[in-house]
């Protein structure tokens, strides 16, 4: 059960405030990672709002659905949403990300912040992190419980990746779902341009996985897919999961969409407030056409 | 510590995996054996047969072998993962320092065919970089045993700490030394001398599988050149940490030392011994592989092209020990 089980309203609610978060922690640091983590803002608020099933209580429990986020540079996001489900502190996100002493590295670490399941950045490890997680799972007859990995269709340039994505089917791990953050963006341009890795969907289904596909900057579509991909994982066909969400690089902000430059690029106070503004107009759209 | 078995007894050290880990394995439930395709190669094969439950073979993935025992300790597990050291940590350095030390994990890496002893297969296959590799990486602890007996203790050793551990094995038979189901220890005396002559006193630091070789040293030296006496034959099994006391107490009765590895002396072992004693002024002669690559060949005459072996080592001792450095 998620402890919070938000309707579709509340979720997205959450994901403007995560990304509002996320971006005064970003320029409270004067570094980070502000376009990838608006991008994953919606997927991150409905993992942790709706899908995922843990306890507050027992947060390091083994017995729960598992989060592992691969793709670690939009870390900001990830911050947000565990201080958004009060894991940690709002002040603590916005007054100490990526400061000396800080829990909260500029990219996950496991020992900092125990809540934390894999310390990731350099790309291309965690998603395997999160497959050994769910063998290990099935080794500890576990059911049920699913391992939820974020990465990016940037991280399918590293081959590692591929080393464990075949492990997985091989396995028969049907108990992983990973999510990837397709918004075509790398830090030297779009990844069509330089090293395209598309077709995900039919690589995937080629390595002996279930493929589904979402928007993934829309909480509707989101629900619905992920449902969808639970449903089909209790037939436990042996078969990983993965949803490819097509999301827009720097989403709800209007001057960062879709703009690499937005990957790493520091924000000035001039540039938060627009970002603030431009955010609240966009929630406000959205919640209209409700 | 004198020779506990046959003296002519000599045992690969990686043997000492299908041997001690099997036991561990019996004993603990948690610990899983992680391959790359090298089952047989690293000795896993009884293991295989008895716990193939606990045995993950990742195939020829040594990336994945890392990432995929990253996340079953994350769930209780002990993995112990497994592979030639040219490919782990040769191949996937990047994810032992990321998802197995920086993330301070309960994970075993337990490395054959280390150095020229790997032979006929050539340099791409001899590790001779990774204890300078392995050593910088904060949190793991790195072991390098110089007998098939010391390597048993290792293995038990690693399996008794919660923290990362590396250990380098041989692919080719050495010369047993240790005693079986001792306490592993950073480093051993294996001979002294207490002899109160005039001499030039050397200390002899050896560590993996040179061992015999540092013996022959410490019994040929003084027999080719009457103004030195080697004072002490030091195995030193455990590369990090190192054993800072007994070097310096070394130091302290010494006037040279001799550090003695398989590995390439830019960041290995005897790095790590100069290290220690860096604000000293003792005399450091460092013998091991000199920034060069490996070649095919059988491991005897490879040891004895790179002056390796007995006679090559103690030509290249006491050429540096005539040299106006030294005297």
């Amino acid at each position: 059960m998620n402890p919070f089980n938000l309707d579709i309203e509340a979720i997205l609610h959450k994901s403007f405030e995560n990304r509002l978060l996320s971006l005064e922690a970003i320029k409270n640091a004067q570094s980070g990672h502000p376009g990838g983590s608006l991008s994953i803002a919606d997927i991150m608020s409905v993992l942790f709002f709706s899908v995922m099933n843990y306890s507050l209580s027992d947060f390091n429990s083994i017995d729960k659905d598992h989060f592992v986020l691969s793709n670690g540079h939009t870390v900001a996001s990830y911050y947000a949403a565990l201080s958004q489900i009060g894991l940690i502190q709002k002040n603590e996100l916005l007054n100490t990300f990526r400061k000396i002493d800080s829990r909260l590295q500029g990219h996950p670490h496991n020992i900092s912040l125990p809540f934390v399941e894999a310390s990731t950045g350099p790309l291309g490890q965690g998603v395997g992190v999160g497959i050994g997680i769910a063998l290990g799972l099935i080794m500890r007859n576990i059911k049920n419980r699913y391992v939820y990995i974020l990465s990016s269709d940037g991280e399918h340039q590293e081959g590692a990746i591929w080393e464990t994505i075949q492990f997985a089917s091989a396995k028969r791990l049907d108990n992983i779902i990973l999510v990837i953050d397709n918004n075509n963006i790398e830090i030297d341009g779009f990844v069509d341009d330089i090293v395209p890795v598309a077709p995900l969907k039919k690589k995937y289904e080629s390595f002996g996985w279930d493929a589904f596909e979402a928007n993934g900057n829309n909480i509707d579509d989101l629900i619905y897919t992920f449902d969808l991909v639970k449903k089909s994982a209790l037939l436990h066909n042996g078969r990983p999961k993965v949803v490819i969400a097509h999301t827009v690089l720097g989403y709800g902000v209007d001057f960062m969409e879709n703009k690499y430059i937005w990957h790493g690029k520091q924000l000035s106070d001039v540039d938060f407030d627009l970002a603030k503004k431009s955010l609240e107009e966009y929630e406000k759209s959205t919640l209209n056409t409700k | 510590m004198s020779n506990n078995n046959s003296a002519e007894e000599y045992i690969a050290t990686r043997n000492a995996i299908g041997d001690e880990l099997y036991v561990q394995m019996k004993l603990n439930s948690n610990i899983f054996a992680l391959s790359a395709d090298l089952i047989d190669s690293t000795k896993l094969t009884k293991i295989n047969d008895e716990f193939s439950d606990r045995v993950i073979n990742v195939g020829v993935a040594e990336t994945s072998l890392v990432q995929i025992a990253s996340g079953l300790e994350q769930v209780g597990f002990i993995p112990v993962i497994t592979s030639f050291a040219a490919f782990s940590p040769g191949r996937n350095w990047d994810f032992i320092r990321t998802s197995v030390c920086y993330s301070n994990r309960n994970i075993k890496i337990f490395s054959t065919h280390v150095g020229l002893g790997v032979g006929e297969d050539g340099a791409t296959h001899q590790a001779m970089e990774d204890i300078a590799i392995m050593r910088v990486i904060p949190n793991l602890v790195v072991l390098n045993p110089c007998d098939y007996y010391e390597a048993k203790n290792a293995i038990k050793y690693a399996l008794s700490i919660d923290s990362p551990v590396y250990i380098r094995f041989t692919r080719q038979p050495v010369k047993s030394y240790c005693f079986n189901n001792i306490e592993f220890t950073k480093s051993i005396e294996i001979k002294r001398n207490n002899s109160i002559d005039k001499n030039v006193k050397i200390s002899i630091l050896s560590t993996g599988c040179m061992l015999e070789t540092a013996e022959y040293l410490y019994e040929n030296i003084q027999k080719n050149n009457s103004r030195f006496t080697c004072s002490s034959l030091n195995n030193f099994g455990s590369i990090k940490p190192i054993d800072e006391k007994k070097i310096l107490e070394l130091k302290h009765e010494s006037d040279i030392f001799i550090t003695l590895e398989d590995t390439q002396l830019f960041g290995g072992f005897g790095s790590s011994v100069l290290e220690v004693i860096c604000e000293s002024h003792i005399p450091v002669i460092r013998i091991g592989m000199e920034d060069s690559f490996g070649e095919s060949g059988d491991y005897l005459s490879l040891f004895a092209k790179y002056r390796l072996d007995n006679e090559g080592v103690l030509k290249r001792v006491l050429d540096k020990l005539k040299s106006q450095l030294i005297s």
